[in-house]
């Protein structure tokens, strides 16, 4: 399906959520989920990705990794990543046991990228504070590695959306996946990677975009409709549930336009293609932005991804 | 309960569990179990079990999936509740849970686990929605132990998973529990077979019913059989036996056998 077989390309963020507009059964949407593991994998992707929060009433999905476990059990072939995975809230012990669990049922399959999260409440809940997360995330890579966990060897990425997380990636040599920067950002995460990681060779570095290609304008209405609503949710847990809908509706306007790469197939790759010519060699695609409307509109944005998208990429 | 039902469990690893719940949901096996009421052969840890179950979830529709969870780990408790629920809900509310409970610390985790839906409470007082929540409005649970009449069992709304060996040759449970299963350890389907089916399932009819039990749970232990034909016996075998009547089992155990390739055509 790839122009060039050295990219690594998979699609994101599945999340399990209902909505106020479009209350569902849980178990239809994790019913859903099954199916698109199997397309995912039946469309050439390399990796299907959950992302992780706690306490949503939507039922934002709050175990990444028990979510890649059940793609994983329901497919053969595709890797099943967490980005995030927020580390500090999950203990070392947990960690080690799904990824042994991993291992065994789905060898070499399991990607987590690691994140710190932000949501105060999160960190209360299993006894720690948001001052505490770089901390605790520190230790809890170092302990990875000092384990020689099979995921140390290019699966356990650092999700990176500030220099500090590039100091941390860096400093242990894991891949960074950063998360839906500008171009100038991009650039400068990767020029301080290069610099703080020094010689020596570098492992594949990652990138996650947000995209929706569409044919027509009704397709492109949709998605942009869905992301700006996947940031009303997100908003709501940023400013507080109390936010006013015009500062909700600012913020996710603002979210929306500065991330959003979207348009004809050909016109998604172009935009995608200056990340690709700046070294990034991993590409984590989000397509889903939660709460799912149309089943139809999200599988011909992942179709039209893995058919035109992805094959009009080039390296070199 | 709506009679007696068979469920199988494996002493082995995540692969064999999952070529278990293959094997099981083909032969129409009640439900599965993915560790097992002791210790002695699981060093996985409940993540490591949850993620098999999830697997198991995923690959199965029909049969019921029963999930060991020890609570050794004393800070992975809501991580735990997120994970059983999420289970639950793909697998449309076929998930139990085997509650091994080595002291009462591991006791107290698995009563928040089961209360965790009604809010998590934080240090500070705070009250927090864990959600989703799980499709089955109560889990179906045990508690594994060595009689029925157990105290912690009754604490947490559970039946009791006791293994044949650990209860007296003659007795009866005093106290009628939500659920009770009888635990038998086999070798070999296989090796059941070369001994004499019958009079081994005979024994089993007998101990099941003597302690009315709900259920009887076999674990088998990895051998030079294939996961998969041991429980294509095992089911053929045993499953006649738990229909309720006198007659006509162990005719339809014979010709199971028979049918799976086994003994004289």
């Amino acid at each position: 399906m790839r122009g060039d077989d050295r990219l690594h390309v998979g699609v994101s963020a599945w999340t399990m959520q209902m909505s106020e507009r479009h209350p569902r059964h849980w178990t239809s949407l994790y019913s859903a989920l099954l199916d698109y593991g199997r397309r995912a994998e039946d469309l050439g992707f390399d990796s299907f990705w959950f992302a992780e929060h706690h306490f949503w009433p939507s039922g934002y999905c709050p175990s990444p990794l028990a979510a890649a476990a059940l793609i994983a059990g329901a497919t053969e072939r595709i890797g099943v990543g967490a980005s995030v995975l927020l580390l500090a809230q999950h203990s070392l012990a947990r960690v080690r046991q799904a990824i042994r669990a991993f291992e065994e049922i789905a060898p070499g399959r399991l990607v987590i990228a690691t994140g710190l999260g932000w949501s105060e409440e999160e960190f209360a809940a299993v006894g720690l504070t948001v001052e505490d997360r770089g901390r605790v995330v520190n230790e809890r890579l170092d302990a990875l590695i000092a384990d020689g966990e099979p995921i140390v060897a290019g699966r356990l990425w650092v999700a990176t959306s500030a220099t500090t997380a590039v100091k941390r990636a860096a400093s242990r040599r894991l891949p960074i996946l950063t998360s839906g920067p500008s171009l100038e950002t991009a650039r400068e995460m990767l020029r301080r990677y290069r610099e703080l990681a020094g010689d020596g060779s570098l492992p594949t570095l990652g990138v996650q975009l947000d995209i929706w290609p569409a044919e027509d304008k009704a397709g492109l209405d949709h998605g942009r409709r869905m992301m700006n609503l996947s940031w009303h949710n997100y908003a709501r847990g940023k400013l507080g549930w109390r936010a006013t809908d015009a500062q909700v509706e600012e913020y996710s306007n603002w979210r929306t336009d500065s991330r959003l790469l979207s348009g004809s197939p050909e016109e998604v790759a172009a935009k995608i293609q200056p990340y690709v010519d700046l070294g990034f060699r991993a590409f984590v695609l989000r397509v889903n932005y939660g709460v799912i409307e149309s089943r139809q509109r999200l599988d011909d944005a992942m179709r039209l991804t893995a058919e035109r998208v992805i094959p009009s990429l080039r390296v070199g | 309960m709506s009679g007696q039902r068979l469920s199988i469990g494996v002493h082995g690893g995540a692969a064999d569990v999952l070529a278990l719940a293959d094997a099981a949901e083909g032969e129409g096996v009640d439900a599965i179990w993915v560790g097992e009421p002791g210790t002695a052969h699981d060093a996985g840890g409940d993540s490591y079990r949850t993620m098999i179950a999830a697997a198991v979830a995923a690959r199965t529709r029909f049969i019921r999936i029963g999930c060991a969870l020890t609570f050794g780990d004393p800070d992975s408790t809501l991580r735990l509740s997120e994970d059983v629920a999420m289970i639950d809900q793909a697998a449309a509310g076929r998930l139990e849970l085997l509650l091994v409970l080595a002291d009462p610390a591991c006791e107290e985790r698995a009563g928040r686990l089961l209360s965790a839906w009604r809010g998590w409470e934080t240090s500070d007082g705070r009250r927090l929605p864990v959600t989703p929540r799980p499709m089955q409005p109560s889990l179906p649970r045990l508690v594994a132990a060595r009689e029925f009449d157990d105290p912690s069992a009754a604490r947490l709304g559970a039946g009791v998973l006791a293994g044949c060996d650990d209860l007296p040759a003659r007795g009866q449970a005093r106290t009628r529990v939500e659920r009770r299963v009888i635990a038998f350890d086999v070798a070999s389907a296989h090796e059941l077979l070369a001994d004499g089916s019958i009079p081994a399932v005979a024994r089993m009819r007998e101990i099941a019913n003597q302690w009315e039990a709900d259920e009887v749970a076999i674990w088998l232990h990895v051998g030079e059989h294939a996961v998969a034909d041991e429980v294509r016996l095992l089911s053929r075998i045993v499953a006649p036996g738990l229909a309720g009547g006198d007659t006509q089992w162990e005719m339809l155990a014979e010709l199971g056998a028979r049918a799976a390739g086994f003994g004289p055509a």
